[in-house]
Formats: structure tokens, C-alpha cells, sequence
């Protein structure tokens, strides 16, 4: 009864928000049979293409357990190889269509399987929600590289003109065969998920594949299987979508599958004929807004959000999976805890190379390195709450928004840090409060709605940072911090300082709860920890710290508009963070300079098309670092150095080494940036070998610590990547 | 897959990628691209009047042979991959034909390019790169620069705070375009200087009504179309839209539209012409959806609609991704149509050394010039060594009524109000353009510039 009542307050309140809206932005329009019959004809084309993506989702998360954000880019990938084949090589239309449908994407899809997928099944779920962002990041960067985005790349729609005529309005043939595949797609699927003795051996996989495979199933083949139809079901969505998106651009193509998201939920993942109900209410929503409501300016961007703030909706009001209990679980020992000696000499290293690049470095790169450390600031809220809390929360650049704006709001001074994280502290823990009962993938979608709707219908507001606000003067006891290398000094103390109240807080006690809740919330729960308090603050830390990030970086600028904050560039940073090791307050800083590194690549070491690209490849592909470490590269390299120096010298000597070649030869900015990225990676991969062979079983005495290195020589001998637990994805790799 | 197999997919994963680097690279050479610091010409030579000059290197970006210039603009946009490139094009062959001639001041001009990206810490950062490197920017084409404190506070060889001179294509933010050191050709939006928030008097041209009076025979009334994708540009629409309607053109309805709408969603807008049997269409939004509206209107059967008159839409990109359902594009440009390249010298130099012809490339061209003119006058004054920031910006605050040899409508780069001269030119069948209005070849229309006093943050009901 109290679970009923809690599901029913939200969806009461929204409902009677809803209606408060409808009420004062009605148009006036008259509500007719007509017009009513016109809101399904507009509605439908609207729905189909969300539902398509949608079962997409649906089956790939059915299948192997991984809500695919990539979704929309492999529909993207296909798409253009589609206008490749059919405009640009001047094939058969149908030719086209098999080549892309019946080859490409089925080889895309296996792959995808064996080189990321298959190993990303295990991983905890915020990995594998990143894995796959990272992908995302990575296909966008590919289709940008062969398909220069200064081109356009016009596909017709498939069917003849003209269409029926109903209620005044003309349905085209184009979307009644869009409308006609999309219904064929569901009950195909519907019947090869629940029918057949496929789908019944896909589902078993993922329930649980130990007993699949005492029944002769092979899940590697179901993983595989599962891509294919992944990738062929993306591929279709994509060359039907593509005419309907008006410039085939690889951002919308990509990116348009989030709409899709709120859809999929509807059906929580699992069935696609409610996801399909949840694709009609999203395209009959859009249409209705834009049929029978008017908006003023500042609301302008209501219906065009209203799929996410349906998905925001949607996650609050479903019922939550129950905690699992009586399971093993398997947690990493991975981050050690700095000593104070170690923490003391990092700081040190830190702020001597600051005061190094302040003396030496060009004013735009000083600008840089400033914009880096306020990022890194903001990255760091990240660490207790992802890292340490377990707790997935994909826009970090929202809550930076609010402390950008209150900073402002307060003048811009130093001081204003403060007031600035406080205030971004309480609206963290006001924005988690409804969504504190959501965990994993629930959560991680949530984040990304409230980026999102955040973004657009908040921080766009004029009074907030749709119009741009300035900080005219910035000084600190006499020092004037609008000079570039003074404010590098300042950021890079502001980051030292919340790192080392950050190291200190996780090795309190508080640190060990926030611990203790990631490995297991039932476990942390039976020992007296408050899960909901424990959450919310958290939170609230993060808000703190992410804030002042956040007034820092407009600091930094010297002024603050809302195109600093944008949801996707706050993924890419969250997966950085991730690959360099999210338990580690030393992580944001690497994974910032690695975006001011990139960003130097860009402008001025070797600007072109490739380097262009490389800044959304690289963290793409870095996610296959990330499947290897879960917990990051940095403690990994930690571990390293501190077993064997001189190995971890040479590797970093790789790269500087092929620098400086390249420099001394004079080669050509793309041409020695190639060689740097190929001789790091061919440095990373001996080293690996070699580390692999050299590594042996841990002290069976367990005198020393068991390192990360260790961790994976153990999975290796147990053979623990190929054979799955018996327990939910969500835990296994803990 | 072990690790080390994974990693070396890597390796060769970034092998293939940089051999499709390549040949993109190659691919983007030869549609004009936007390779930085590339020499603006083969052949430096300097005028023979020069030869018994002794120059001196007189302030940054000013050596005793070249002239910096540097032209920032949003060519590698994640949202909008390669919009100004026509600007970084135009002002480097712009260079290459003055350095052709002789240079300028007797001194070579060395372009250099920083891709703002649409983004304004990268706005901000080619500010402050052009301050320390070039003695001005020219052609600058930054649409999500917030701030131009870097050009504010930009220090000159001597020290003195002299500000960083810009000739800046277009101006978007009050905030941005109020810098006293940015010049425009194409004005500034209707937002008075300095920056103010709520209700404000904006100001704006007639000449679009103008011209819909003159096509249409009177009053007219229909719908207009803006680009939702921020709130801070609305602003800067729904005042013009406001001048319109109060001068002739009744307002229908207002339609906010984003990039990423897909044409399902222009369905119940195209059905919203036909229930209101609009005349016209104004398209104050990038072109793509112009495209998907004027699909779903010939699907739906709009027949109502005389005129699309669209902003964005004088671009070989259009002509190419609209097809058939381009014909009837009305657009105001503010410089002569490409197409009457013989009837102007300037206009026929720039579409000879120029690929790409769209707005961006043409006002750079023309910033171009309006730079020579400046430098021309400095060294008037003050002979060649008398290059500095401060006698530039002195220069270019004296030009009034500049038209780029008749290229551009007259305008005044200092004075910050809207643009009121335009040309009108429309798209045929056959996918070429012709002038539209005024009739007479090499004229612009010149429109009154009214004000309205709104809160663009309300003003709008879509």
C-alpha cells in the first residue's frame, strides 16, 4: 500500500503540473473529432521513429544486459554508408539497401561484439552505460573523418510522392512504409524474442548464463547474435530516419535516439510492445504540445524536451528493481589509499608544474590550462559520488551551471566560490531526493534527463545564463586575478585544496560508508548505515564541489553563458574521468588536461581534419582501456611505477621519445601526432605483454597488498572474464 | 580477445584512420579548406614604391615585412561542422591578391586562422590569441562569442592598453558587438549598446517589408520562423519580426524550430499555413529546415504562401540539398548578388578568387577590404612605419559610408546599428538566382531603421 501511495504522489503531482501547463499555454485551438484525428496523424510518423529506436534498445538490452547508448550513432554509421553506396557509388537502391542491412551492419554488429561488447557484459553497470557513450563518441568522430561534415548528404525518402488523406491532413507513403516496417520490426521481434528458441536461449543468457550454457547454449554466439540483430534493427531506424533529419547531420543522427530513451523505459527494457505504447505517448505529446499549447520565448524549448522530462517521469514513477541480496560479490581492492607522504608530493609536483607553465606558456594556453583545472574542480565532484558512492550521475556540467550561476548572480569574487558551492550542495540534494530511490541504469538516465531538461529550460533562461553575464575585475588580496597565469596559480590551489579534504573525508569513516554502499547497499544497510541520508549527502558533496568547479570556470573566463555547460561535452568528460580512474581525486585533473591537450592539438601543434577528429575518437577508444582496468588507468600506472620504475620509465619514454623525433624531423604536424599516438600505443602494448608475463599470483601469505595488476593475473588464472558469475551485471566486477 | 590482441585492434584501428586522415585531408584541400598559417602567397613581391622605405617592425603583428592578420571563425563546430569556412577562405585570398599586388603598407599580410568552434571559451581563447600574435582580426565570424574583453583589454607593443582591432562579419550579442573595437559591415542585431536585459528598445530595418509591399501590392500577413535552439537569439528575431508587422507584415504566427526536428514535426506547422492561409513565410532559421517545411507544405497542399523569403538561404548548399522545393527562395542579402559579378570589379575579384559564395565569405572578403582601406589611411597619416593598433582603430572610427567598392550596401562599421540596405534575389526553377528587387542591377534597397520597445524574452507566442 505505502509503495502504491509513493508511486501514486509523483504521478499525481506531475499530472497536476501538467495540467497547470495545458491551462496556461492553451492556444485556443477547439478540440474537434477533426483535430483530434489530426493529432494521431501527426503523431504517428513522430511516434514510429522513436519506436523503432526504442525496440532497438528494447532488444539489445534484452539480449545482452546493455542499454546501448551508441544506438542512434550505429543507426547514423549505417545511414551514411547507405547515402554512400546509393548516392555517391550511384548503386541500385535495392542493392544498397541489402548491402547495408544484410552485410554491414550484421559484420558492425559482430564486431562491436568481440572487440568491446562481450567484455563490457560483466562490467558494473555505470561502465557499461559509459562503454558504450564512449562508443558513441568514437562512431561520431569515424563518420566525421570520412564524411567531411562541410559536404551535405541529401537521401530521398523510400516510397513514391503523395500519400492518403486523412482528416485534411496527407500521410506520404514514405511514412506509411515507415509506420508499416516499424509494426512488422515489433512483431518480428516480439516473436523472435518470445517464440522462438532463440529468443528463449537469449533471454536465458542474460538471465543467467552459467545454466544457459549447462544447456548447450553459447553465450558467445547469443552475445553475438544479439549485435546482429542490435545493429540491423539500428541500421534500419537509421536509413529510415535519415530523410526525416534535416541535414543527415552526425550529431542529430546520433543523438536523436535519446528522445527514444523515455519510450524504451516505458517498457522497462524488456517488452516492445510497451515501449511501442511508450513511443506513441511521447509522439502524440510532442504534437499536442505543438498542436494545442503556445509558448512565450523563455519556454520556447518545452516541447521540443518534453521525450526527456516523459523519461524523467517515467523513471521516477516505475517500480525499482529490489536490492539483490544472497549473492557473491566481487570487489576490486583497487584504489589504495594515498599516504600523506604520496598526497604531499603530488601537491607539491602539481603546483611546481603550474608555476613551470604559468612562466613559460603562451597567454591562450594559459587560458587553457585555467578553463582545465575549473573542469578538473568540477570532475572531482565526480570522485565521492561515482567513484566512491557507486552512484552513476552522467551531468556533472548541470550542477557546475548552478554554481556558475550563483557565482555570477554574487559578483564573481573569490568569496563567492563558497557561496557558489554551498548553493549548488542544496540543489543536488533537492534534485536527488526524488530520484534517491533509483540505482544503475535508472539513475544514469535520470542524470542525463535532468542535463538535458535542465539545460534548456533553466540555464537558458536570460535571468540565468541565456543572456551572457561578465566578471569585470577578479582580484585576491592585491593580486590581480584576471591575469592568465595568476588565476592558474589560484584554480590549481583550489583544486589542491578539495583533493586533500577529499582524501581526507574518504579515509573517515564517511569515505568507508560511501565504500561500503558501492560493494553492496544491503551489506552497508545491515551494518548500520543510512542509505538515504548516506545518498543524499553525497550528493550534496558533489553539488559542493562540482559548484565551485563551476564558478571557477566562469572565473576563468570572466564570463558565463550556458553554451559552457553542454550535456554531451559533460559525458566525454565523465568518460575520461572514468578511463583515468573516477576513485581517484587525480583522475579529473588527467582527464581535463587531456581535453586541454587535445585542444592543443587542434589549434596549434597539428590542426586538420584528423586531429579534429581524434579529440572525439580518442575517448572512445579509450573505453577499451577502460574494459581492461575497470577501475582506471591511473591506479593501474600507480601500481605499476611502484613495483617496477624503470618499466613504467620506458614506457612513458615511448611517447616523449617519438615527441621528440618527430620534432627534431621536422614532420609535418598530422604526420608526427600519428606517430606519437601509434608509439604510445605500441608502448602500452608491450608494456601490458610484458607486465602480463612478468606478473605472477600474489603472495600466498598476502604480506603485500593485492595490486590491480595482481587483480587481473588472478581473473586471468580463474579465468574469470570468460566465465560469468552467477549474479546480476550490476555487481559482478565489484 | 586477450588485452594485448585488443590493443593492437587499436594500433590498427588508428592506422586506418590516419590513412582516412589523409585522404580527408586531400578531399578538404581541394574544396578551398581551412588549413592554418599557410603562406597567403607563392610569390611575396612588394609594390616599387616601397623600394626606398626603411620599414621597422612598428607593433605586434607588424614586422618590417608582413602584416598578422588572423581571421577566427566556427568552421569546425560540432553542431554545424564547417559553417564559416567561406571566412577563413575569403581572407586568405583576400591576402593572396593584395600580396599579389604588391602587399599592403609594403609589407606582405600573413593570415593566420583559430577555429572558435562555436564556443565560447574557444571565442574567447582566439580573442586572446589574436591579441598576442596579430596586429588585427579581420573577417572574424564567431557566433557563440560571449565576451570581448580580450579585444577590450588587449595591450599594443608599447604597452598601452589600445584594445585589439576586429572586423567582424557579423554581430549576434549585444555583449560581444558593443566592444569598442569591433567594426561590422553586416549589422550588429537591434540590441542597443551597452548590453541590457527585459523590456529594451530594439531597433530593425524596413527593408524586408519593403520589399513585400512592392512584391505583393500592400499589406500582407503570414508566418515567421525562428531558430529555437538558444533563447538568446530570439531576441534578436522577434524585433525584427516586430518592425515588419508594424509595417505592413501582420504576424499569423510565430514557429520556434530547432536543428534537430525531424520533418514528422513539420507536419502540424505546414498544416498551421494552410488554417491560416499565410501569405508568406519568413525563415529566420538555419536553411535544413526551411527545406523539411517546404517539403511538408507541397505535401500538404499549402497553396497560400507567395513568398518564402529566408535569411540563410543564398548559399550553393541550399540550392543543392532543396532541389526542386527550393524555387521561389526570396533572400535579403547585404551585398550584390554573386551573380552580377560584371557589373562590379569588387564582386568579380571575389567570386574569381573565391569558392565558396555565402554570406560569410563575401563580408569577410568585404572586412578585407574595409582593412586595406584603414591600413591605406594609416599610412596616409602616419607613412608606413606608422602602423599601430591605435592608428588603425583611429582610422577605422573615421570610415563612414563604406561599401566595399559597391560590393556591399553602405554602411557605417562603427556606428552598431542593423543593416538597413539589402538586395533581394530569388531562386528559379532551374536552380539559379536572379535579383528580385530593386530591379535595377548594382542597387540595394536601403530600408528606414524603426525601433520597438519589447522583452524579447516574453515577445514571442509559438
Amino acid at each position: 500500500m505505502t509503495n502504491h501511495l509513493s508511486r501514486l504522489v509523483p504521478l499525481i503531482l506531475v499530472a497536476g503540473v501538467l495540467g497547470l501547463v495545458v491551462n496556461a499555454t492553451w492556444a485556443g485551438t477547439p478540440v474537434t473529432g477533426e483535430t483530434l484525428l489530426q493529432l494521431l496523424v501527426f503523431g504517428l510518423p513522430v511516434a514510429a521513429i522513436y519506436a523503432v529506436n526504442a525496440a532497438g534498445l528494447v532488444v539489445v538490452h534484452s539480449a545482452t544486459g546493455i542499454f546501448n547508448f551508441a544506438h542512434g550513432a550505429i543507426g547514423m554509421i549505417c545511414a551514411f554508408i547507405f547515402w554512400e553506396l546509393s548516392v555517391n557509388r550511384e548503386l541500385p537502391l535495392w542493392l544498397s539497401l541489402v548491402l547495408v542491412i544484410c552485410v554491414v551492419a550484421p559484420l558492425l554488429g559482430v564486431t562491436l561484439d568481440v572487440v568491446l561488447m562481450r567484455r563490457l557484459k560483466h562490467a558494473p553497470v555505470m561502465m557499461r552505460l559509459i562503454g558504450t557513450v564512449g562508443l558513441m563518441v568514437a562512431l561520431m568522430g569515424v563518420a566525421r573523418l570520412v564524411w567531411s561534415p562541410q559536404n551535405s548528404y541529401p537521401i530521398q525518402p523510400l516510397g513514391s510522392l503523395g500519400g492518403i488523406e486523412i482528416a485534411g491532413v496527407v500521410l506520404t507513403w514514405s511514412r506509411v512504409i515507415t509506420l508499416c516496417i516499424t509494426l512488422g520490426l515489433a512483431v518480428a521481434l516480439h516473436l523472435l524474442i518470445r517464440m522462438t528458441r532463440l529468443g528463449v536461449a537469449m533471454r536465458a543468457a542474460v538471465d543467467n548464463e552459467d545454466l544457459a550454457a549447462l544447456n548447450g547454449i553459447s553465450p558467445t554466439r547469443i552475445s553475438s547474435l544479439a549485435w546482429v540483430i542490435g545493429s540491423v534493427t539500428a541500421a534500419t531506424a537509421g536509413i529510415l530516419i535519415a530523410p526525416e533529419v534535416g541535414n543527415m547531420s552526425v550529431e542529430a543522427m546520433s543523438l536523436l535516439v535519446i528522445n527514444s530513451f523515455a519510450a524504451a523505459m516505458f517498457g522497462r527494457l524488456r517488452s516492445i510492445s510497451m515501449a511501442y505504447v511508450g513511443a506513441l505517448v511521447v509522439g502524440l505529446s510532442l504534437t499536442f504540445a505543438n498542436q494545442f499549447l503556445t509558448f512565450e520565448g523563455r519556454w520556447v524549448g518545452v516541447p521540443s524536451n518534453l521525450p526527456l522530462i516523459l523519461l524523467f517521469v517515467v523513471l521516477l514513477a516505475l517500480p525499482q528493481a529490489q536490492l539483490p541480496t544472497g549473492r557473491t560479490l566481487r570487489s576490486y581492492p583497487v584504489e589504495r589509499l594515498p599516504s600523506n607522504r604520496t598526497v604531499v608530493t603530488w601537491a607539491l609536483v602539481l603546483l611546481a608544474v603550474g608555476g613551470l607553465l604559468a612562466m613559460f606558456a603562451s597567454n591562450v594556453l594559459l587560458g587553457r590550462l585555467g578553463n582545465g583545472v575549473a573542469l578538473a574542480v568540477i570532475l572531482l565532484g565526480m570522485v565521492p559520488l561515482m567513484g566512491w558512492a557507486g552512484i552513476p550521475f552522467l551531468a556533472p556540467l548541470a550542477l557546475a551551471g548552478v554554481g556558475a550561476f550563483v557565482a555570477l548572480w554574487a559578483g564573481g569574487g573569490v568569496p563567492t566560490l563558497l557561496l557558489a558551492g554551498a548553493a549548488t550542495g542544496v540543489v543536488a540534494i533537492l534534485v536527488a531526493l526524488p530520484a534517491l530511490r533509483l540505482s544503475g541504469l535508472s539513475m544514469a538516465l535520470c542524470s542525463v534527463a535532468f542535463a538535458v531538461v535542465f539545460g534548456a529550460l533553466v540555464m537558458q533562461q536570460p535571468e540565468i545564463l541565456g543572456n551572457q553575464r561578465r566578471i569585470s575585475d577578479l582580484e585576491f588580496f592585491g593580486v590581480d586575478l584576471t591575469d592568465p597565469r595568476h588565476f592558474l596559480g589560484y584554480a590549481v590551489l583550489v583544486y589542491l585544496l578539495l583533493a586533500l579534504v577529499l582524501v581526507a573525508v574518504r579515509r573517515g569513516a564517511y569515505g568507508r560508508r560511501l565504500v561500503a554502499m558501492r560493494d553492496s547497499e544491503v551489506a552497508a544497510a545491515c551494518v548500520g548505515v543510512r542509505l538515504l541520508w548516506t545518498k543524499a549527502s553525497v550528493f550534496g558533496l558533489a553539488g559542493v564541489v562540482a559548484g565551485i568547479g563551476g564558478a571557477l570556470l566562469v572565473q576563468g573566463a570572466r564570463f558565463g553563458a550556458v553554451e559552457q555547460f553542454p550535456m554531451v561535452f559533460g559525458l566525454t568528460l565523465v568518460l575520461s574521468t572514468m578511463v583515468m580512474g573516477i576513485g581517484t581525486v587525480s583522475a579529473p585533473m588527467a582527464a581535463a588536461m587531456m581535453t586541454v591537450l587535445f585542444a592543443t592539438l587542434v589549434q596549434d601543434w597539428a590542426p586538420g581534419p584528423f586531429t579534429s577528429s581524434l579529440e572525439l575518437l580518442a575517448p572512445g577508444l579509450a573505453v577499451l582501456a577502460l574494459i581492461d582496468m575497470p577501475r582506471g588507468q591511473i591506479p593501474m600506472f600507480a601500481d605499476l611505477f611502484r613495483r617496477h620504475p624503470s618499466r613504467g620509465a620506458v614506457l612513458v619514454g615511448t611517447g616523449v621519445l617519438a615527441a621528440l623525433v618527430a620534432a627534431w624531423l621536422g614532420l609535418p604536424g598530422g604526420v608526427a601526432v600519428v606517430l606519437v599516438v601509434l608509439a604510445a600505443v605500441t608502448g602500452l602494448i608491450l608494456a601490458t605483454v610484458v607486465e602480463a608475463r612478468a606478473e605472477r599470483l600474489p603472495d600466498p601469505l598476502l604480506r603485500k597488498p593485492i595490486g590491480p595488476a595482481q587483480v587481473i593475473s588472478i581473473d586471468h588464472e580463474l579465468r574469470l572474464s570468460s566465465v560469468p558469475a552467477a549474479l546480476p551485471a550490476e555487481v559482478t566486477a565489484r | 580477445m586477450n588485452r594485448p590482441l585488443t590493443r593492437l585492434s587499436v594500433l590498427a584501428a588508428t592506422s586506418l584512420l590516419v590513412l582516412a586522415g589523409c585522404g580527408q585531408a586531400e578531399r578538404n584541400d581541394g574544396q578551398g579548406g581551412t588549413g592554418a598559417d599557410e603562406p597567403a602567397s607563392a610569390a611575396p613581391s612588394v609594390a616599387a614604391e616601397c623600394a626606398n622605405e626603411t620599414l621597422e617592425a612598428t607593433e605586434t603583428g607588424v614586422t618590417a615585412d608582413t602584416i598578422v592578420v588572423q581571421v577566427s571563425a566556427d568552421t569546425g563546430a560540432t553542431a554545424a561542422p564547417g559553417l564559416a569556412s567561406g571566412s577563413v577562405e575569403a581572407v586568405e585570398a583576400w591576402a593572396k591578391s593584395v600580396n599579389a599586388a604588391g602587399g599592403l603598407a609594403c609589407r606582405q599580410i600573413e593570415v593566420k586562422t583559430y577555429d572558435s568552434k562555436m564556443d565560447p571559451t574557444e571565442s574567447r581563447n582566439a580573442m586572446v590569441s589574436s591579441c598576442e600574435n596579430a596586429f588585427a582580426s579581420v573577417g572574424d565570424t564567431m557566433m557563440a562569442a560571449a565576451d570581448a574583453s580580450p579585444l577590450a583589454e588587449c595591450k599594443d607593443a608599447a604597452g598601452a592598453t589600445t584594445g585589439q582591432p576586429q572586423l567582424q562579419t557579423l554581430g549576434l550579442y549585444a555583449t560581444q558587438y558593443c566592444n569598442a573595437t569591433s567594426y561590422y559591415l553586416f549589422g550588429p542585431s537591434g540590441d542597443p549598446c551597452p548590453a541590457a536585459e527585459g523590456k529594451r528598445t530594439l531597433t530593425g530595418s524596413t527593408a524586408i517589408s519593403d520589399y513585400m509591399a512592392e512584391a505583393t501590392g500592400g499589406d500582407t500577413h503570414g508566418t515567421f520562423v525562428l531558430s529555437a535552439d538558444t533563447v538568446g537569439t530570439i531576441a534578436t528575431s522577434v524585433a525584427a519580426f516586430q518592425v515588419m508587422a508594424d509595417d505592413g507584415m501582420a504576424i499569423d504566427q510565430m514557429i520556434g524550430v530547432k536543428s534537430a526536428d525531424t520533418s514528422a514535426e513539420y507536419t502540424p506547422r505546414a498544416a498551421s499555413l494552410k488554417k491560416h492561409g499565410s501569405q508568406f513565410v519568413f525563415w529566420g532559421a538555419p536553411f535544413p529546415g526551411l527545406i523539411q517545411m517546404r517539403q511538408e507544405a507541397a505535401t500538404q497542399g499549402v497553396d497560400s504562401v507567395e513568398k518564402w523569403v529566408c535569411t540563410s538561404c543564398y548559399d550553393p548548399a541550399y540550392v543543392e540539398a532543396a532541389g526542386k522545393a527550393g524555387a521561389g527562395t526570396v533572400v535579403p542579402v547585404p551585398h550584390l548578388p554573386f551573380e552580377e559579378a560584371d557589373a562590379n570589379p569588387a564582386m568579380k575579384e571575389f567570386t574569381s578568387a573565391v569558392k565558396t559564395h555565402n554570406l560569410f565569405a563575401a563580408m569577410a572578403w568585404a572586412d578585407g577590404l574595409l582593412f586595406e582601406e584603414a591600413v591605406n589611411a594609416v599610412v596616409a597619416e602616419n607613412g608606413v612605419n606608422g602602423l599601430t593598433r591605435a592608428n588603425l582603430i583611429a582610422a577605422l572610427d573615421a570610415v563612414k559610408d563604406f561599401n566595399a567598392d559597391g560590393m556591399i550596401g553602405t554602411t557605417t562599421p562603427s556606428a552598431k546599428e542593423a543593416g538597413v540596405c539589402s538586395v533581394f534575389v530569388e531562386l528559379g526553377e532551374d536552380g539559379s538566382w536572379e535579383r528580385a528587387f530593386p530591379e535595377a542591377s548594382a542597387e540595394f534597397h536601403c530600408g528606414a531603421l524603426e525601433s520597438v520597445t519589447i522583452d524579447p524574452a516574453t515577445a514571442f507566442k509559438g
